[in-house]
């Protein structure tokens, strides 16, 4: 389990983020909700230490900011919102999520090759790996980023708007792989702009507003509590009557 | 553009090595034959003491010279554009030759003629020049143009107090306009030797870190997430490529440009990876300066230009293409 307690963190000195306690289980995708500029992606850059913070957060008991890089690697992975499409293939980028768990010479074992096939399959850009990330779509980018992500093989993966530019169809992908990481027991946080699906397929919903934690539920509880979530992002939630809808939830003005 | 196959690219990069390097052997602007400059090369305690001298003393060393800074700059310029992030970054154009070359005339002055004082002085002019430029961009701003401006900026600087050095001690180089431009005409064993020495210990330490050279170019934050310690990379990865330039500078002086010319044209004609591109650029880079060395002996013969002069007419219209092509890209 991820939990952060008491923690302030911001940039330059100015705290953007403040909250008393939150935990985000193994197995379980928790998706953090709110508008631009509450400390959605504050929130996950001060989980993988790229910000600093006081307080505490730790995964399994473990002081993140103490592990050695490499520890911390395996423990979580994140990927930020803007991917830059290095000229690189997609196989050679993959490869680059096992770093944490290769040795001085950083060569890749017939296992870590097979993690990186798998991570590659999972992600749908197996048939295109000697393809140039710089010669892609942007889709394709964040697919190949995902399967380097998958590669990594860490506890808990943090993803900032990982459905951000995609197509429908790769939206939808993309939330089954993170389902199907959370079934093998990975935790998954990711941030969303895309209400409605991130309510569709995550376990726990955790609201901020202002750099503040206003709630944190399961998102059939949300539409009960339909004015935390109004005070959130400006909308209510209603579960989708239609059964042929592509979520299971709505907005409402 | 079709893509070199970098197996291709690197054999025929050692082919065209060869045969330069046989041509600056076996031709020069003495009167002796190829073949005895052949027959002295295979059996050379039989060989007349002239053309052993011509050979050992003069072509060899210039070859080897050659071969040595235009590694050294290509791999310096390689291992800046990948740590800084910026395919304009080279040592030229960021200021480290310059910076390394004052100190190196400061070394003349202070020190005589010590190979260690020259090596160590040129390698603390390079590493500071560097550390100028980063505390300018640091308060001019992050954005990659500014570093570059810096780097402009601080060049200027370090070649003012070259001029300097020059004006107030003219003896301290023994020709200061082929220091100035960059020359192999007067190449020291000593320096030599030791400059090769350095560089390829650095070159094995680069070697070892470049998968971890390699994660620069995702972006700091995924460089990190991937379990990279990358303020400790960025800060080993700037210091070989000083080390490498310096060691440059101490042997042929301000030879411009290989840093910016070699390492792009490797990137836009090949699909290597980092290990690969250091090789590769390290084969070109000797090529580019053993040709221009080759052109600068014959082109107005029996007048020599310094090769550094010949390479920055190529360099500066290629960094002016780098430019329009950066912006054009957005």
């Amino acid at each position: 389990m991820v939990e952060i307690t008491n923690v302030y963190a911001g940039y330059g000195g100015k705290p953007v983020i403040s909250i008393p306690y939150l935990s985000f289980k193994a197995g379980e995708i928790t998706s953090i909700i709110g508008r631009n500029g509450s400390g959605k992606s504050t929130l996950l850059k001060a989980i993988d230490s790229l910000i600093q913070y006081t307080g505490s957060i730790t995964a399994d008991g473990m002081e993140i900011a103490g592990l050695s890089h490499k520890e911390r690697a395996r423990t979580v992975a994140y990927l930020p919102q803007t991917l830059i499409p290095v000229r690189l293939s997609i196989r050679v980028l993959v490869s680059h999520g096992r770093y944490a768990h290769t040795g001085i010479s950083h060569r890749l074992s017939s296992k870590d090759r097979a993690m990186v096939d798998n991570a590659m399959e999972l992600a749908d850009v197996y048939t295109m790996q000697d393809r140039w990330i710089n010669e892609i779509s942007g889709g394709e980018v964040k697919r190949s980023y995902l399967a380097m992500v998958i590669a990594q093989n860490s506890r808990y993966i943090l993803l900032d708007e990982p459905a951000a530019g995609l197509d429908i169809s790769h939206q939808i992908m993309m939330m089954t792989i993170l389902r199907r990481l959370a079934a093998e027991g990975i935790g998954v946080v990711i941030t969303s702009h895309d209400t409605p699906l991130s309510l569709t397929y995550s376990d726990k919903v955790c609201m901020i507003k202002d750099g503040a934690l206003l709630a944190v539920q399961a998102p059939s509880e949300i539409e009960a509590s339909d004015a935390i979530m109004r005070k959130c992002i400006g909308y209510g939630i209603r579960t989708n009557e239609d059964e042929a809808a592509l979520y299971k939830y709505r907005l409402e003005k | 553009m079709k893509k070199w196959n970098k197996l291709g690219f690197t054999l025929t990069g050692i082919a065209l090595l060869l045969s330069l390097a046989a041509a600056s052997l076996l031709y020069g602007n003495s009167s002796v034959s190829a073949s005895s400059i052949l027959d002295a090369l295979f059996d050379t305690r039989n060989a007349d003491l002239t053309i052993r001298m011509i050979l050992y003393d003069i072509r060899l060393p210039r070859v080897l010279a050659a071969i040595v800074c235009g590694a050294g700059l290509s791999v310096s310029g390689l291992l800046l554009q990948e740590a800084l992030g910026n395919n304009l970054a080279s040592p030229s154009v960021m200021g480290v030759t310059n910076g390394a070359g004052l100190f190196v005339l400061l070394s003349a002055i202070l020190f005589g003629n010590s190979v260690l004082a020259k090596s160590f002085m040129s390698f603390i002019g390079a590493f500071l020049t560097i550390a100028i430029v980063f505390v300018i961009s640091r308060y001019a701003g992050s954005a990659k143009s500014t570093l570059i401006l810096s780097g402009v900026a601080t060049s200027a600087l370090m070649s003012a107090g070259i001029n300097l050095a020059v004006v107030i001690k003219p003896d301290a180089v023994y020709d200061k306009i082929a220091f100035q431009l960059g020359s192999l005409a007067n190449v020291h064993k000593d320096i030599l030797t030791f400059s090769a020495v350095l560089m390829i210990i650095a070159l094995g330490i680069t070697i070892l870190l470049s998968k971890g050279i390699e994660l620069f170019p995702l972006g700091d934050d995924v460089a990190h997430e991937l379990g990279m310690p990358v303020r400790k990379y960025r800060l080993i990865t700037l210091i070989l490529s000083v080390l490498f330039a310096s060691a440059a500078v101490s042997v042929c002086g301000l030879i411009s440009f290989v840093g910016l010319i070699v390492p792009n044209l490797v990137r836009e004609i090949s699909k290597a990876g980092f290990a690969d591109k250091l090789i590769i650029s390290a084969i070109w880079g000797s090529n580019l300066i053993l040709a221009g060395d080759i052109l600068a002996k014959n082109t107005m013969y029996p007048y020599e230009l310094p090769v550094g002069m010949l390479i920055s007419l190529l360099g500066a219209p290629f960094f002016i293409v780098l430019i329009a092509k950066k912006r054009r890209r957005g």
